[in-house]
């Protein structure tokens, strides 16, 4: 597996589009878009900017759930609402248009390398982990002789900028997890090996069990709630600006989630076979009496650098190959 | 699960920033928020994209703060409640002097129509008293208002804030020339105009007096009827000047009054007003005709009440209340003073007749009913019906017949024994005496029992 390989990563040769592509049925509504992004201005030809057009909306289903086939008014509404201006630039920069690069680092760089900066919160490493972005989004990498920019892999659903700040933090986390095997033996502390468990009381397992089932059933955003608040430690601050609410809402969920987590609870070990009070009692053990992994419960899959994630789905997302 | 987001792979960065910015479809979004509960790395790494983001880009919108409600009333909005404010003030108190005014005029105006029945014309006076002047008016009449008017002239010459109040009672003035003009202080509005119209009124009663105090004549010469209801100070003071010009020309001093009537009293008005005032008793109002050669008659008559001037000077202020004594006037008060004693008896009846003795006071009704009080008329008793007929009249029993062994006591007492006398019994009160349709007459000594004589 190519450790340098991005998620999301679309491979774009060097070449201009394939003049194979057949001319799609909706032309005037694709010159219209070529118009609408300034491409020309890019150096970005309509028929790459329709092949780039055609490739994210197979890609993304045109926004539609799988299970639906998308009309020609689906695929040009989502059309319209991408970022056009933006696409066409990332589009020109991947395929390493010299105007385009121009534009993108008049426009990008500063941003650029202030995201760098607070992602890093040192200046040093922020102006160094930019650099090194900077060469990648050029195209330096080449694979099967094909020049590769992660540029290509931006589908203009978001701004620019968000994908560059988070390509940055992608870059950021795994550059630690890449050099994990330089790093000196004598610096790890090797967890002590876990001891044989004691079998548990009926009621703690029971309570365990519960547990599980409970959190198993929650919403995908309780649990990323509960993740995020009581795993990961994010303010609530954080939390509502990543949902975009107060961050008084967050608190009132986040209490309303306890409170009806421990009802079910409740409920679950009653309908279990114990009495209310025996429940109430086996809600009160202490925590460290149980052998209840909550991050296990929460998020059962391994976390793995992200560079070995995508590179099977490469192939099928890369248009025209 | 999409193809992009297939089991065991993670998001890339191109749907991570689209979740941060809301803009993935919602069967996505809702996928990646499932993978982002389950996995610690993908949040990690959007929630580090996310600190790169400045402040103000994903800064939740904050609750607009309240306005503070004094904020209703800065700047200009201030102004509006403020001016409204002071426009509903100056209406009320518009309103409220309004009202005042209206409701004096209309007090002075039932005052003048409860006196108005006017008493019959008063025969003209003989000339009085010899005239100091060697004007037209050798013989001038002297009105039962001689004293008030007298001082009136005093006050229209040398009084600063002279006020007439006057009440419609009919006065007639002896003038000096043959023409008449009636001035009623019903159309001298009384206090509302007080300064004009007293100077007017205070120069009519000059007028009359001229023959007595050098005073400049009233305005009212050459009128023929009403005084204008707000007669201008120069007005009035072009008429005294007239007026002192008819005098003739041996009274520079009155001229010098009239044209200043603001002056201070001199010390010959004083004197001339001390002369006025132990006049001869006010004769009754008549209508004087001049025996002056090519006198011209004229005849002044003021309805007015009884006259009240105020007059105050720089350092004394007087007042001065005349009343007429004539007829109708005197009437009047009795009628006023019956009016004030008449008391409110239980039956809420006119009193027909009444009298009191020093212990009790007995009243009689028009229906004939005799009532008692013990508290000088404070509360009543009705008194049984001890008589026949109907009672018409209560009085007490002619005092000819006083109890003998205290008049004794009395005539005996100063001389003989002054101790003896205080230890006599008090005189018995006097008997009361009703007399019923029948011109029978019943006596009682305390007014509950009644015998026949």
């Amino acid at each position: 597996m190519d450790t340098a390989s991005q998620p999301g990563e679309l491979i774009l040769p060097l070449a201009s589009a394939e003049p194979t592509l057949a001319p799609p049925p909706n032309a005037a509504l694709f010159h219209e878009l070529w118009l609408a992004a300034e491409a020309e201005s890019c150096a970005l030809s309509p028929e790459e900017f329709t092949a780039a057009l055609t490739a994210i909306g197979a890609k993304h289903h045109s926004n539609q759930p799988p299970d639906t086939h998308p009309t020609s008014a689906h695929e040009a509404a989502f059309y319209r609402s991408l970022r056009l201006p933006e696409l066409a630039l990332a589009q020109a920069c991947a395929l390493g248009r010299e105007p385009a690069w121009q534009r993108f680092l008049s426009l990008y760089r500063a941003p650029l390398t202030q995201a760098a900066i607070a992602i890093t919160s040192s200046a040093t490493l922020g102006h160094d982990l930019a650099d090194s972005l900077y060469a990648e989004l050029y195209g330096l990498s080449e694979r099967d002789g094909q020049r590769r920019s992660p540029l290509a892999s931006y589908s203009g659903r978001g701004s620019l900028l968000g994908w560059l700040r988070t390509t940055l933090a992608q870059r950021h986390i795994d550059h630690p997890r890449r050099t994990r095997r330089e790093t000196p033996l004598d610096d790890i502390d090797a967890a002590a090996p876990a001891s044989p468990t004691a079998p548990q009381p009926a009621e703690l397992s029971r309570l365990a069990e519960a547990v599980a089932h409970t959190v198993a059933a929650l919403a995908p955003e309780d649990r990323f709630l509960l993740a995020s608040y009581f795993l990961d430690q994010q303010t609530l601050l954080q939390i509502a600006r990543l949902l975009q609410v107060h961050e008084a809402t967050i608190s009132r969920r986040l209490k309303r989630l306890t409170g009806d987590l421990h009802q079910q609870l409740l409920r679950h070990l009653q309908s279990g076979g114990l009495s209310k009070r025996a429940a109430e009692e086996a809600l009160g053990a202490d925590p460290r009496d149980l052998e209840i992994n909550l991050r296990t419960l929460l998020q059962p899959s391994p976390p793995t650098p992200f560079s070995d994630q995508t590179s099977s789905t490469q192939p099928s997302t890369a248009p025209g190959t | 699960m999409t193809q992009i987001l297939q089991p065991g792979q993670h998001p890339d960065a191109d749907q991570l920033s689209a979740f941060a910015e809301h803009a993935l479809p919602p069967h996505e979004q809702q996928q990646l928020l499932a993978h982002l509960a389950a996995c610690s790395d993908c949040r990690a790494l959007i929630f580090l994209a996310q600190e790169a983001v400045p402040a103000a880009v994903v800064e939740p919108q904050p609750i607009p703060a309240h306005q503070p409600w004094f904020s209703l009333f800065s700047g200009w909005k201030l102004a509006l409640p403020a001016a409204a404010a002071l426009a509903c003030l100056v209406l009320v108190t518009l309103h409220l002097h309004n009202q005042a005014m209206e409701d004096r005029m209309n007090a002075m105006a039932d005052k003048t129509a409860r006196l108005e029945p006017a008493p019959p014309p008063a025969p003209p006076l003989p000339p009085a008293q010899p005239a100091p002047l060697k004007s037209a008016s050798a013989e001038l009449p002297q009105p039962p208002a001689i004293v008030p008017r007298s001082v009136n002239g005093m006050a229209a010459t040398t009084v600063d804030n002279g006020s007439l109040h006057g009440n419609a009672q009919p006065l007639v003035l002896g003038g000096l020339g043959g023409r008449s003009a009636a001035v009623s202080t019903n159309d001298l509005k009384a206090e509302s105009t007080s300064r004009q119209s007293s100077l007017g009124s205070v120069s009519a009663g000059n007028f009359a007096a001229a023959n007595s105090a050098p005073a400049p004549v009233a305005p009212m010469s050459g009128m023929s009827g009403p005084l204008p209801a707000n007669p201008s100070p120069q007005t009035a003071g072009a008429a005294a000047s007239d007026s002192i010009a008819t005098l003739g020309e041996e009274q520079p001093a009155a001229r010098a009054a009239a044209m200043a009537p603001r002056a201070a009293p001199s010390t010959a008005a004083l004197h001339s007003l001390n002369q006025q005032y132990n006049a001869p008793p006010p004769a009754p109002p008549q209508q004087a005709t001049a025996a002056a050669p090519a006198a011209v008659t004229e005849t002044v008559t003021v309805n007015s009440a009884p006259v009240q001037l105020e007059t105050e000077s720089n350092a004394t202020a007087q007042v001065i209340s005349g009343s007429l004594s004539g007829a109708s006037f005197g009437s009047l008060q009795s009628k006023a003073r019956a009016a004030k004693k008449e008391p409110a008896l239980p039956s809420r009846l006119p009193v027909v007749s009444t009298t009191a003795n020093a212990r009790q006071q007995l009243a009689l009704d028009t229906a004939g009913a005799l009532f008692r009080s013990e508290d000088a008329g404070v509360t009543w008793q009705a008194v049984p019906i001890q008589w026949t007929g109907r009672a018409l009249k209560i009085t007490l029993a002619p005092s000819s017949k006083p109890p003998a062994p205290a008049k004794e006591t009395i005539t005996a007492a100063p001389a003989a024994a002054p101790a003896a006398a205080a230890k006599a019994a008090p005189a018995p009160p006097q008997l009361f005496q009703l007399t019923n349709d029948a011109g029978q007459l019943w006596t009682s000594p305390d007014g509950q029992t009644w015998t026949r004589q």
